[in-house]
C-alpha cells in the first residue's frame, strides 16, 4: 500500500518544503516593508510555493523537467491499481481519477446543505453562529460549482470523448493529467478554510466584504483555490479543443461527431476564454488583500459621497460575472449534450434537427458573453445597460429552446426504454423547463428588482444546476457506468435513487419558490418567524432528497465490486464507445477505427445489414 | 513556409519593423497633438494594427486561422451521412 | 512526446500541428486575461494619466520590446534555415533585450512608488498591468534560455525547430501585449 500511494508521499513532502520556501520568502519580504497587519502575505505566497512543490513532486519534474534539463525521459508507468493515486498520462485513469474526486466532493457539499436546512428549519438559531453558517453556505456553493464544472467537462470529457471520436488519447496527455492534480489542492485548501476562520462572502466573493481588511483569512484561501481551479479548467478547455480538431479517427467528419462533443467543444470555449476573467477577478481581491491596492475602494470621496478617483466594487462584479454567467453555460451545455445523446440512444432514434442544435450551442456560446450585466440590475450599474442586458439574456431563450425541441422531437414516437439513464435524461427536460421558466422573472429587470437575493433565485439556481445538470450527470454516470467499470449497476437501486431525488428535488425546490416570492433573503442564518412553517417544510424534503443519495452511494460502491459483468455494449447503443471492450484497453480500440456513418443511424436501411455505423476493421484491408 | 528562402524571410522582418517604428512614431505623435476620447480611440486603432502586423507576420497566424476556418465551413455545411470527404484523412 | 509511451495510430493530424494548435488557444486565453487588465484601467482610472509618468522611459521600453520581436523573429528564421551562428546570436541578443526591459521596468516601479504609490488608483493599474506584464517577459526570458542551451549544440534543425518557434511565439505574444498596455498606460489622456 505504501508503494501504491509513493508518489503521493513525494508530492506531499515536495509541497511542505515548497510551502516553507514561500513562507520564508515572504518574511523575509515583509520585513522591508511596512509592519505586516497580518499573515495574509506568507501565507500567499507559502500557498503558491506549497503548489508548485506538489506539481512538482507529483509528475512535473519526471514528465517535463528532465525534458528541460536534458536528462533522460523517464518513461515509466505504473500499472494496476495504483496509477489511480499517480500522474497517470492515460486519459481513461484521469477520468475516473476526476469522477471520484467529484462525486466525493458532490456528497461533501450535499452533507453540508443538510447542515444548511438544519439551521434554516426554523427561524432562530439551531446549530451554527452567523459565522459558521455563512462559512458552511460558501463552502457548499463553490465545492457545489467546481463539482459542476468539472464533472462533466473533466471526468466524462475525459473519459468518453476521446472514445466517441475514435481517438488513442487526447491531444495533449501530460497537460490532462496536470490539470487533474491541479485539483487536489483546490479541494485541501476549501476544506482548509473554516480552520483559519472561515470565509462569509458565498462563493460569489463581493467586495468590500472580501476585502475587508479584518476580515477572516479564509476569504484569501478561497480566492486561491478558486484561481487554481481556474487554471485547470483553461487546460481542460484547450485540451479538449485540440483533441476535437485534430484526433478525430478517419470518416469521423464534423457532422459526424456524437452531439456530446459538439457540446464540450462549445464549452470548451468559453473556459478557454472566460475563466481568465475571473482569474483577474480573484488576483484583484489578493492583491488588494495583500499590498493595499485600490481597485476596489474609492481613494477620494467628494462632499456628496461620490467616489473621484479609484475603484469601484462594481469592477469587481463585472470581471466575475463575465465568467460567471458563461460558467453556466460551461455546466449546462455539456449537460444538454449528455441528455440528447442519452434520449437518442434509449428511443432509439438519431437526434432531432441535429445541425440547429449545434447552431444553437454556438449561439448560446456567442450570447453567452454579453448577459453578465443580468446579475447587477441592483448593483448600481448604469440604468441605460438595463434594457439592452435584459434583451439579450431574453434572447438566449431561443438557442435553449431549440435544444428542448430537438429534445422532445428526438423522443416523438420513439419507442422508450425506460432504464435509469433515459429516466434521469426525461427528468432533466422536465427540471430544466421549471428552471428556464422561472428565468425569465429574474432576466426581467422590474420582477428581477423584486426577487433579487430572494430564495426565489436560489430555487431556480437551483432547477438549472441540480435539476438540469446534475440530473444529467446522474444519467451519464449510470449510462457510462458499464463502459468505466466493465460491470452492471443494480436497476433496482437505480430506480429507487430516480424517484427519490426525482420527488424530492421538485418538492424542495417548488416549495422554496414561496418563500421567496414572499420576501425571504437568501444568505442569512436567521429569519422572521412568518416563514417558520414553510422552511421546515423545505428542510424535511431536503433530508429526504439526501437519503436518496445513499441508494446512490452504495450502487455505485458496491457494483462496482460486485455488480454482474456487463459486457462491452449493454445498450446496444451505435456510438464509438461502445465498440470497444469495456472497459476500454490502454490504447482504447484494437485496431485504428474508422466510421462510415452518422452516430444516431437507427433504424435506416444500411448498405449492408451486417456493417455497424463504426467499426474497428482489421488494418490488413488497406484503403 | 519552406519554400521561402531566407533573405526573403529577413527583408520581410525588415519591413515590419519599419512599419511598426512608423506606427509607433504615429502613436507619440497622437498622444502629444490630442487628448480625451478621440484619442484614445485613434490610440487603439494604431495599437490593433500593430498587433495584427506582428500576429501575422512574426506569429503566423495562418496555423489558427486555417482551424478556424475549417471549423466554422464543416460546422455550416455537415450532413452526418455524406460520404467520408475528409481528404486529410483519407489515407 | 508521450506517443512514445503506447503505440502511436496513424490518425488526425500530426503532433507539430497539434502542439501549435495549442499554444495559439492558450494565447487566445491569455490575451483575454490581457484584455480583462486594459480594461479595468479604464474603469478604475477612465483616461486619467499622470504628469510624473516617465514618457521617456515608455517609449523607449516600446522600442526595445519592439526591436527584441525583430531579433527573435530572425532566431527563428535562422533555426528554420539551419544557421547555427545566426540563432545562438540573435536569441541572446533577445534575450539581453528581455533583461534590459526587465531592469527598466524595475526602475519605473521605483520611480513610481514615489509619485503614485499602489494605494493610489493609478498606481494600483500601473503596478498590476506591469507586473503581470514583466512576469510574462521573465518566463519569455526563461524559454529562450532554455531554447539557447538545448539548442547551442544544433539540436534544432530545419525539420526540428518546433520548440524555437514556440519560444519566439511566445515572445511575440509578450509584445503585443505590450503593444496595447503602452497606450493603455502611458498615452491616454483626459
Amino acid at each position: 500500500m505504501l508503494t501504491a500511494l509513493w508518489p503521493l508521499i513525494r508530492a506531499i513532502i515536495w509541497s511542505a518544503i515548497g510551502g516553507a520556501i514561500g513562507y520564508g520568502f515572504a518574511s523575509g519580504l515583509v520585513t522591508f516593508t511596512d509592519p505586516p497587519q497580518n499573515l495574509e502575505v506568507q501565507i500567499s505566497l507559502a500557498y503558491v510555493g506549497a503548489l508548485l512543490g506538489w506539481l512538482f513532486g507529483i509528475g512535473v519534474w519526471k514528465y517535463w523537467g528532465r525534458e528541460w534539463f536534458g536528462l533522460k525521459p523517464d518513461h515509466n508507468e505504473i500499472k494496476g491499481a495504483s496509477r489511480f493515486f499517480s500522474f497517470s498520462i492515460d486519459h481513461k485513469v484521469i477520468g475516473v481519477q476526476y469522477l471520484v474526486t467529484m462525486v466525493i466532493l458532490f456528497l461533501l457539499a450535499g452533507a453540508l446543505a443538510m447542515l444548511l436546512r438544519v439551521e434554516l428549519a426554523n427561524g432562530s438559531q439551531n446549530l451554527m453562529n452567523a459565522e459558521q453558517y455563512n462559512t458552511a453556505m460558501s463552502l457548499h456553493g463553490i465545492i457545489m460549482i467546481a463539482v459542476a464544472v468539472a464533472t462533466i467537462m473533466g471526468g466524462f470529457s475525459n473519459f468518453v470523448l476521446p472514445l466517441m471520436i475514435g481517438a488513442d488519447d487526447v491531444a495533449f496527455p501530460r497537460l490532462n493529467a496536470l490539470s487533474y492534480w491541479i485539483v487536489p489542492p483546490v479541494a485541501v485548501l476549501l476544506i482548509l478554510t473554516p480552520f483559519f476562520g472561515g470565509f462569509d462572502t458565498g462563493w460569489t466573493a463581493y467586495p468590500p466584504l472580501s476585502t475587508a481588511a479584518n476580515g477572516p483569512d479564509g476569504t484569501l484561501l478561497f480566492a486561491f483555490a478558486f484561481l487554481t481551479f481556474g487554471l485547470s479548467s483553461i487546460l481542460g478547455g484547450m485540451n479538449f479543443l485540440v483533441t476535437i480538431i485534430a484526433k478525430r479517427a478517419p470518416g469521423m467528419t464534423w457532422g459526424r461527431l456524437p452531439i456530446f462533443v459538439w457540446s464540450v467543444f462549445a464549452a470548451a470555449i468559453i473556459s478557454l476564454t472566460a475563466t481568465q476573467w475571473v482569474a483577474y477577478g480573484l488576483i484583484m481581491i489578493i492583491l488588494e488583500r495583500t499590498t493595499g491596492m485600490m481597485f476596489f475602494a474609492p481613494t477620494a470621496i467628494d462632499a456628496a459621497g461620490v467616489g473621484l478617483s479609484g475603484g469601484s466594487s462594481i469592477l469587481f462584479e463585472h470581471v466575475f460575472w463575465f465568467y460567471s454567467h458563461p460558467a453556466v453555460y460551461i455546466m449546462i451545455l455539456p449537460a444538454f449534450g449528455l441528455e440528447l445523446e442519452i434520449i437518442s440512444h434509449f428511443t432509439r432514434k438519431p437526434v432531432f434537427a441535429y445541425k440547429w442544435v449545434v447552431r444553437a450551442f454556438f449561439a448560446i456560446v456567442f450570447l453567452s458573453f454579453l448577459v453578465w450585466a443580468h446579475h447587477l440590475f441592483t448593483s448600481g450599474m448604469g440604468q441605460n445597460l438595463h434594457g439592452p442586458f435584459m434583451l439579450v439574456t431574453e434572447l438566449i431563450s431561443i438557442p435553449t429552446g431549440i435544444v428542448f425541441l430537438a429534445a422532445l422531437g428526438t423522443m416523438w414516437r420513439g419507442r422508450m426504454w425506460l432504464r435509469t439513464p433515459m429516466l434521469f435524461a426525461l427528468a432533466m427536460v422536465f427540471n430544466f423547463s421549471i428552471g428556464g421558466l422561472t428565468g425569465i422573472f429574474l432576466a426581467d429587470v422590474a420582477t428581477d428588482i423584486n426577487l433579487q437575493d430572494t430564495y426565489f433565485v436560489v430555487a431556480h439556481f437551483h432547477y438549472t444546476i441540480v435539476g438540469g445538470e446534475i440530473f444529467a450527470i446522474m444519467a451519464a454516470l449510470y449510462y457510462w457506468y458499464p463502459k468505466i467499470t466493465g460491470r452492471m449497476y443494480n436497476e433496482t437501486l437505480g430506480r429507487i435513487h430516480w424517484a427519490g431525488m426525482f420527488l424530492f428535488f421538485n418538492m424542495t425546490f417548488l416549495t422554496m419558490f414561496i418563500p421567496g416570492v414572499e420576501g425571504m433573503n437568501r444568505r442569512v442564518a436567521v429569519y422572521p418567524e412568518t416563514f417558520n412553517d414553510i422552511n421546515f417544510v423545505v428542510s424535511i424534503f431536503a433530508f429526504l432528497m439526501g437519503l436518496s443519495m445513499i441508494p446512490f452511494a452504495y450502487n455505485m460502491a458496491n457494483s462496482w465490486i460486485r455488480g454482474d459483468v456487463a459486457g462491452d455494449n449493454p445498450w446496444h447503443a451505435s456510438t464509438l464507445e461502445w465498440q470497444t471492450t469495456s472497459p476500454p484497453p490502454e490504447e482504447n480500440f484494437e485496431h485504428e477505427p474508422e466510421v462510415f456513418e452518422g452516430p444516431y443511424n437507427y433504424g435506416r436501411k444500411r448498405a449492408q445489414a451486417s456493417q455497424r455505423p463504426a467499426r474497428t476493421p482489421a488494418p490488413a484491408e488497406g484503403d | 513556409m519552406a519554400a521561402e528562402t531566407k533573405s526573403k524571410a529577413l527583408m520581410r522582418g525588415n519591413y515590419v519593423i519599419v512599419v511598426l517604428a512608423v506606427l509607433t512614431a504615429i502613436e507619440f505623435a497622437i498622444a502629444v497633438a490630442m487628448t480625451g476620447n478621440l484619442s484614445a480611440t485613434l490610440l487603439g486603432i494604431v495599437a490593433l494594427i500593430k498587433a495584427a502586423l506582428i500576429i501575422d507576420y512574426f506569429m503566423h497566424f495562418k496555423q489558427l486561422w486555417t482551424f478556424v476556418a475549417e471549423v466554422w465551413y464543416e460546422m455550416l455545411d455537415a450532413d452526418p451521412d455524406d460520404a467520408p470527404d475528409d481528404t486529410r484523412n483519407a489515407a | 512526446m508521450t506517443t512514445a509511451v503506447r503505440k502511436a495510430l496513424p490518425q488526425g493530424l500530426d503532433t507539430g500541428t497539434m502542439n501549435r494548435l495549442g499554444l495559439w488557444l492558450f494565447l487566445v486565453s491569455d490575451a483575454s486575461f490581457f484584455l480583462a487588465l486594459i480594461s479595468s484601467r479604464f474603469f478604475v482610472v477612465r483616461l486619467e494619466t499622470p504628469e510624473d509618468v516617465s514618457q521617456i522611459l515608455g517609449l523607449g521600453l516600446t522600442i526595445l520590446l519592439l526591436v527584441s520581436s525583430l531579433t527573435a523573429y530572425r532566431a527563428e528564421v535562422a533555426a528554420e534555415h539551419g544557421d547555427q551562428a545566426n540563432f545562438k546570436r540573435y536569441i541572446i541578443a533577445t534575450m539581453l533585450m528581455g533583461i534590459l526591459f526587465l531592469g527598466g521596468v524595475g526602475f519605473e516601479w521605483h520611480e513610481a512608488y514615489k509619485h503614485f504609490p499602489p494605494s493610489t488608483g493609478y498606481g494600483t493599474i500601473l503596478f498590476t498591468l506591469t507586473g503581470v506584464h514583466a512576469t510574462h517577459v521573465f518566463s519569455g526570458v526563461l524559454l529562450l534560455g532554455f531554447i539557447y542551451f538545448k539548442g547551442k549544440n544544433g539540436a534544432y534543425g530545419p525539420d526540428d525547430y518546433y520548440p524555437v518557434e514556440a519560444a519566439v511565439k511566445w515572445w511575440h505574444f509578450v509584445d503585443v501585449a505590450w503593444v496595447f498596455i503602452y497606450p493603455t498606460l502611458y498615452l491616454v489622456q483626459i
